[in-house]
């Protein structure tokens, strides 16, 4: 199966995974953010996939190959399965925390579609209840989280810290050794990109509408941002090379992403932060 | 240790200019200064000692004027001697050759014939090796991994035997010899070869 198909194929096998484990409602939740997290685990896990073809409903002509975890389902901690529980661990805590910020109709339909999240994360916890220090974990460091966008705090390495052991703590959930510690350093770098690339894209909106944001009133330039950025995704690679496997098709879609797809996304959204400042966005 | 070459992540059969890049670009990629400050430091170390081992051993191997055949070479590799050629790889060479010499004779196909003159060239018994290499060659002939071995054997005894042939006695030369020693000996009044 060539890269593409195998990325693909990793999302239609987490969405399927969802289905199963989080409810028939949770895949309308899924984005590809989690296929990195299923790529990674896979690859370090040495866990063996098969490739099955599948009917999917939003594409009804044509079957789509979806990847299965090879063992059945008593194995909790196949990778598409914990991207599954936490998809739905995670958006659930986004989603609560958006109801509490947001105002207006984003306010409303958070409220509209939190059932949804709230169902599969109730069902990710009573299927396997080994997620719930997960689930905690998450909501400790959200709250600290909460606490330091809610005091203003600057500068933008402070918040994206935080957010950056978040994601450690999901990379890394249920390894150990060696694995545990490549993992941790992946997920906490991928969480600070996330966290610094989130702020630049929202800069603009949050200028207007006086949302907190860590880059508001800080210099900036295009180059500070993307300089940034490429650190993080950099100390990402560099975890990734001491990956030992044998799975080199899915280190390749990561090494991927890493060389062509996260910078691009970067260069794009340094560019839109740049033309919010230089556009002299004036704040409400 | 791991096969070296797949450490570096060449085939075998790489030229030495081509294990040369495979080395320099790994050890620029887990160089320790690429890894300074960083949590995972002694992770890249423990992979660069790894990298400067396996190109230490490719090295030295391959100035001894010989590359050994490499038993996992995926040609002709079936799952039966999976263990030998793990032995082998990992430098136990006399376990290796217990695990063959416990096949009985009437199993001893051309794959234990190849092993078998794997173990020997690790060995350095050169000439034994190229014999079993040869009946692992005849008993499969449309194996590329056997012929590649019997040539990488052939190509560096080849040097040696016209070297040989150079600086070695002939019997031509032998023959002269005795008989100029022979009237040198009877001019002197002694008889080396007695003619009578």
């Amino acid at each position: 199966m060539k890269e593409y198909s195998l990325y693909k194929g990793m999302y239609c096998g987490i969405c399927r995974s969802m289905g199963k484990c989080t409810g028939c409602l949770s895949p309308l939740t899924l984005n590809y953010d989690y296929v990195f997290l299923a790529l990674v685990r896979t690859a370090i896990a040495g866990e063996k996939l098969v490739i099955k073809k599948i009917w999917c409903p939003l594409h009804p002509f044509r079957l789509r190959h979806a990847l299965y975890p090879q063992q059945t389902s008593g194995y909790v901690l196949s990778a598409l399965q914990v991207s599954a529980y936490s998809s739905a661990i995670l958006g659930y805590r986004k989603l609560k925390d958006d109801i509490r910020d947001r105002r207006g109709l984003e306010r409303l339909l958070s409220y509209i579609i939190f059932p949804i999240y709230s169902i599969s994360r109730c069902k990710a916890l009573k299927n396997q209840p080994e997620y719930i220090s997960l689930d905690n974990n998450v909501a400790e460091l959200l709250d600290e989280l909460n606490e330091l966008e809610n005091s203003n705090a600057k500068p933008i390495d402070k918040p994206a810290d935080v957010f950056g052991k978040l994601l450690a703590t999901v990379f890394s959930f249920g390894f150990e050794g060696i694995s545990a510690r490549i993992t941790d350093e992946i997920g906490f770098h991928i969480g600070r990109f996330i966290y610094i690339a989130d702020a630049l894209d929202d800069l603009d909106e949050d200028i207007h509408s006086g949302s907190y944001n860590p880059l508001i009133g800080e210099s900036f330039s295009k180059l500070t941002a993307m300089s940034a950025l490429m650190c993080e995704l950099d100390m990402t690679r560099k975890a990734i090379e001491l990956i030992e496997s044998d799975e080199t098709g899915y280190i390749a879609i990561i090494r991927n992403m890493l060389d062509y797809g996260l910078p691009a996304t970067a260069e794009k959204i340094a560019g839109k932060a740049e033309s919010a400042i230089n556009g002299g966005s004036e704040p409400t | 240790m791991k096969d070296p070459y797949q450490i570096l992540g060449v085939p075998p059969n790489a030229t030495d200019a081509e294990i040369k890049k495979a080395y320099r670009e790994l050890a620029k990629k887990y160089h320790p200064d690429t890894y300074r400050d960083n949590p995972l430091a002694d992770l890249a170390e423990e992979r660069m000692k790894e990298i400067n081992e396996a190109y230490d051993i490719i090295t030295k191997q391959r100035s001894e004027g010989f590359t050994p055949p490499d038993p996992d070479s995926s040609s002709g590799r079936t799952g039966e001697y999976n263990q030998v050629r793990i032995l082998i790889n990992n430098g136990m060479h006399e376990e290796a050759d217990a695990v063959l010499n416990s096949v009985s004779q009437s199993e001893r196909n051309a794959e234990w014939n190849y092993l078998k003159g794997c173990v020997l060239t690790r060995r350095g018994w050169y000439y034994d090796a190229q014999k079993y290499i040869e009946i692992a060659c005849y008993l499969d002939p449309n194996n590329t991994e056997y012929r590649n071995a019997l040539n990488a054997i052939r190509q560096s005894t080849v040097g040696y035997s016209r070297v040989s042939l150079n600086r070695g006695c002939s019997p031509c030369s032998i023959c002269t010899g005795l008989l100029c020693m022979d009237c040198l000996c009877e001019c002197c009044g002694s008889d080396c070869i007695n003619c009578s």
